[in-house]
């Protein structure tokens, strides 16, 4: 009986749950979707490196996971508790004509388990179509052919529903503990108290906006001259929050300037409800907003990385393959010589040598740089050695690229810097003197590399010397890079190669070799791994925050449709109802996300700095209108279902 | 004097085949440009029903309501509202302000929907105002007024775009003593200076006594009509008295 009670409960209030069905709907199919990588590695034909590095996305994920299920977790909860508070009235009947609170509780976890069911099973159905879209999107990045059929991941498909239950099951005991702690005479006059809250006069509402303002702009400052993240964070999500504390009053003191706009039509009636509901959800509001920005930063980042790795495939391609060889002894020696290899495989030969230097930055009189920068030295001198490498060397390689040969006189130095988050502060050390050895040379210039020093990019820092400064027994490596002869596989010819490296500890502390293949497929890889990091972060945090904004809405509109009904009878249209609903919808709705664009377009340059991807990035449209078109769906999907709901509640309550 | 309210052999039906509901019966009466009626009744007589259908919020089943010379019936449901804002004005027994807007704005939305201008509408509310005593509560909040207090601001927005009937659903029924009469002679006081003509629903014999003429519904019908002509008031509410007693049911129902 209390199961049947509890099938017509979801039926009859189906349009009430429509919102939570939706949003379990999406989560458990984005979380499937993400989950059932192991499906993408049979359609796939991948080669052995991308298989394991493959591997390691779905490793990642399955970790991201953890924290998206915890995320999902809050918003079920959340969103179940709306329902529970509009069904106060209904549990307060059922307490009423003598259900013992343990029955209501059951009636409810009846409910829990079917809209728990159909929507596992939906969103599974929905996650299953989803993920097929998504390997596509994998075998474009990686540009490999598909093996095109239907399957089904059943790992993914046990994780998901693992996860959900338990979910659910949180659920379905925190409705429990929340029927217990009810007093039925609260159930049964379940009905709005008018809040009284604090207003402000003109000149402080004015004020507190100007320091929002004001915070905001800091924010963003700090973050063009690369301040610390911390700091950043903390202003603005100060400025965030002060923002929408004051925007209501602010917004209200400007209309209301305007008294031919302020009383026209409905006008005063939408801007008191705005200033109202803004009000008293500025708290949500700005945990809206932050969530908003992660989430158009996750996919933003997610996106443009795509872009940058495009461009960083490009240089790749000159060398083979590549290992490191120690010289003990201080002098260079034949980088092949001890190794027996096939010379007709071999098609050039190149080393990089580099020596470790004596000193690092603590050589350096930074006194005038600042705090922050000082602390990046002082990170970097105490993290890694700087290595000194040979102007002959250097210039070498320039040559190889057709590029001309870089001079100095013997007591200058060039800084070779291919960390782009340190730019500014090498910049600064320009004219600077440092100390590598025993006697002081000028640092004439700070620069980034233009060319490859092996397979891989180079992402730290050297400095360029001449062959001279450099004392006779200075300890070093040699980074061989080899040119092979067309047609034949690095990777065939690295596993040979790292054999015979390996007999050799001494020389080779490190045997392994690191070949143009791998690192295509790394490059790519993490190309994809961000895109999907991005892709799942962004897409749960977007819905996450577009639901608890619906939510805010509807669960308005009950308190609402006393207002309107009040406005009709004094002769106000159903048209100019819709219309005020509408323009509260849209303003609750596009505040935030606006306010999430800006911090965005400030933020985002930081962002890509500390991703050290700075220079890769020159197309940004074509990410823009991805994510334009994924938050359009998912935002506009919400908003236009908001905006219906509270219509047809309004219009059933008038009726 | 034209009649501002003609109610011709209205029915009201509520209930399907079989189980029908009889509202109003076959209901008539009119009213005088310029009256103050009362509508009085047991509970469940119909006036409350009578109400909503001369106040457009109600459809009747058959017959006519003619305000000022237009049949309401015929009207579509866009018209409606638009003849509520031009022609009608409210006043409720729970007040019925919007609580989130201050009272100088609750009075000010009924002319803002009439594309009123801002400046006509700060005329005309601080002369209703001045009237109604309510001007240091315009700048406040409906829940920082008294129940009086509000039911004046109330009063103030249902005449503030000079409606040609206004309707009255038990106005002091939320009110104590003090601030119903205090409401009651401002109402009766408008009526007399501005010849507005008022709809009264109330089962408080003390406010219909402020009527000139009481209307009583039993059953959906009209069971009788007194009117105040020149007697005192005091001798008004007597008479309401003796018909309320009669219109409880006689000697014979009770066995």
């Amino acid at each position: 009986m209390y199961f049947k009670l509890a099938l017509k409960n979801v039926r009859k209030s189906y349009k009430d749950f429509a919102i939570y069905f939706l949003t379990l709907l999406l989560s458990v199919s984005i979380f499937y979707t993400f989950n059932s990588f192991d499906q993408q590695e049979v359609i796939l034909n991948l080669n052995k490196e991308q298989l394991t590095l493959f591997q390691l996305i779905s490793q990642v994920m399955t970790m991201l996971s953890v924290l998206v299920s915890l995320v999902c977790g809050f918003l079920i909860l959340y969103a179940n508790n709306f329902i529970i508070k509009r069904r106060k009235k209904e549990l307060g009947l059922y307490m009423m004509l003598g259900m013992k609170n343990s029955r209501i509780s059951r009636v409810l976890v009846y409910e829990t388990f079917m809209i728990g069911l159909i929507s596992l099973i939906g969103g599974l159905l929905l996650g299953f179509f989803l993920s097929q879209g998504i390997t596509l999107v994998s075998a474009n990045i990686l540009a490999v052919s598909v093996d095109y059929h239907f399957v089904f991941s059943v790992p993914a498909t046990l994780l998901t529903v693992l996860s959900f239950m338990l979910i659910f099951l949180v659920v379905m005991i925190f409705n429990t503990w929340i029927i217990g702690k009810y007093q039925l005479i609260d159930l049964l006059k379940a009905n709005r108290v008018s809040e009284k809250r604090l207003r402000f006069p003109r000149p402080v509402s004015l004020i507190l906006f100007a320091i929002a303002l004001a915070l905001i702009a800091l924010a963003y400052y700090m973050g063009i001259r690369r301040g610390n993240l911390m700091m950043i964070m903390l202003v603005g999500a100060a400025g965030t929050f002060l923002f929408f504390f004051s925007l209501s009053g602010f917004m209200l003191r400007i209309f209301k300037s305007f008294p031919k706009f302020y009383y026209r039509n409905l006008n005063v009636f939408v801007l008191r409800q705005l200033d109202a509901k803004i009000s008293s959800t500025h708290v949500t509001l700005s945990f809206v907003c932050l969530m908003l920005l992660l989430s158009l930063g996750a996919l933003a980042t997610g996106f443009s990385i795509n872009q940058y790795v495009k461009n960083m495939l490009d240089p790749i391609g000159s060398f083979d393959v590549t290992y490191i060889k120690a010289m003990s002894t201080g002098t260079a020696s034949d980088p092949t010589g001890d190794l027996q290899l096939d010379s007709k495989a071999i098609k050039a030969v190149y080393a990089l040598n580099q020596y470790q230097s004596q000193h690092s930055f603590e050589t350096v009189d930074v006194s005038d740089l600042s705090e922050t920068m000082q602390s990046n030295l002082q990170q970097i001198s105490a993290r890694q050695k700087l290595y000194v490498i040979p102007l002959s060397d250097y210039n070498a390689f320039l040559q190889l690229d057709g590029y001309a040969p870089l001079h100095l006189d013997q007591q200058q130095t060039v800084l070779l810097n291919g960390n782009t988050n340190m730019t500014q502060t090498y910049e600064a050390l320009k004219s600077k003197q440092i100390t590598p050895f025993s006697t002081p040379l000028t640092v004439i210039d700070a620069i980034q590399p233009k060319t490859l020093f092996s397979v891989y990019n180079f992402y730290n820092q050297a400095l360029i010397v001449n062959d001279e400064a450099i004392p006779a027994g200075t300890e070093g490596n040699q980074i061989v890079s080899i040119k092979l002869a067309e047609g034949l596989s690095d990777t065939v010819f690295a596993d040979a190669l790292s054999e015979q490296l390996a007999l050799n500890p001494d020389l080779y502390p490190d045997p392994t070799v690191a070949t143009k293949t791998e690192a295509i497929a790394q490059v790519s890889m993490i190309n994809m791994m961000m895109t999907y990091v991005g892709l799942y972060l962004g897409s749960i945090f977007l819905i996450s925050s577009v639901v608890v904004l619906a939510l805010q809405q509807l669960s308005e509109a009950q308190d609402n449709a006393e207002r309107y009904r009040v406005l009709s009878k004094i002769g106000v249209s159903q048209t100019m109802i819709n219309r005020s609903i509408l323009a509260q919808i849209s303003v609750y709705f596009i505040a935030p996300l606006i306010l999430a664009c800006v911090h965005l377009v400030f933020g985002f340059d930081y962002v890509i700095a500390m991703l050290q991807a700075g220079a890769g990035l020159k197309n940004l449209m074509q990410p823009a209108i991805l994510i334009s078109g994924i938050v359009l769906a998912i935002y506009g999907g919400y908003f236009i279902f908001t905006y219906q709901s509270s219509k047809n509640m309004i219009a059933n309550a008038l009726k | 004097m034209n009649d501002i309210l003609q109610v011709n052999h209205i029915e009201k039906y509520y209930g399907n085949k079989g189980n029908i509901t009889k509202a109003l019966d076959s209901l008539s009466f009119s009213v005088q440009e310029g009256e103050f009626i009362g509508i009085m009744g047991p509970s469940g007589s119909g006036k409350t029903t009578l109400l909503n259908c001369v106040a457009t919020i109600d459809k009747v089943t058959s017959g006519q309501i003619i305000i000022d010379g237009k049949d309401i019936v015929a009207l579509k449901k866009n018209q409606l509202s638009a003849f509520r804002r031009d022609q009608l004005g409210f006043i409720f027994q729970d007040f019925n302000l919007l609580d989130t807007l201050t009272a100088y704005e609750n009075i000010a939305l009924s002319l803002s929907i009439h594309q009123v201008n801002p400046h006509e509408i700060k005329t005309r509310i601080m002369a209703l105002a001045k009237l109604w005593d309510i001007e240091e509560c315009l700048a406040k909040y409906p829940y920082q007024l008294s129940g009086g207090q509000q039911q004046r601001v109330a009063c103030a927005r249902a005449l503030v775009s000079d409606p040609s009937l206004v309707l009255a659903d038990e106005p002091t029924g939320a009110l104590d003593s003090k601030s119903s009469r205090v409401l009651l002679e401002s109402l009766s006081a408008m009526n007399e200076r501005y010849q507005t003509t008022i709809m009264m629903v109330t089962h408080d014999t003390f406010s219909a006594s402020y009527c000139q003429r009481i209307l009583f519904i039993k059953d959906g019908k009209i069971f009788n009509e007194i009117s105040k002509g020149t007697q005192s008031r005091k001798a008004f509410f007597n008479a309401i008295m003796d018909v309320l007693s009669v219109l409880g049911g006689d000697s014979a129902d009770v066995l």
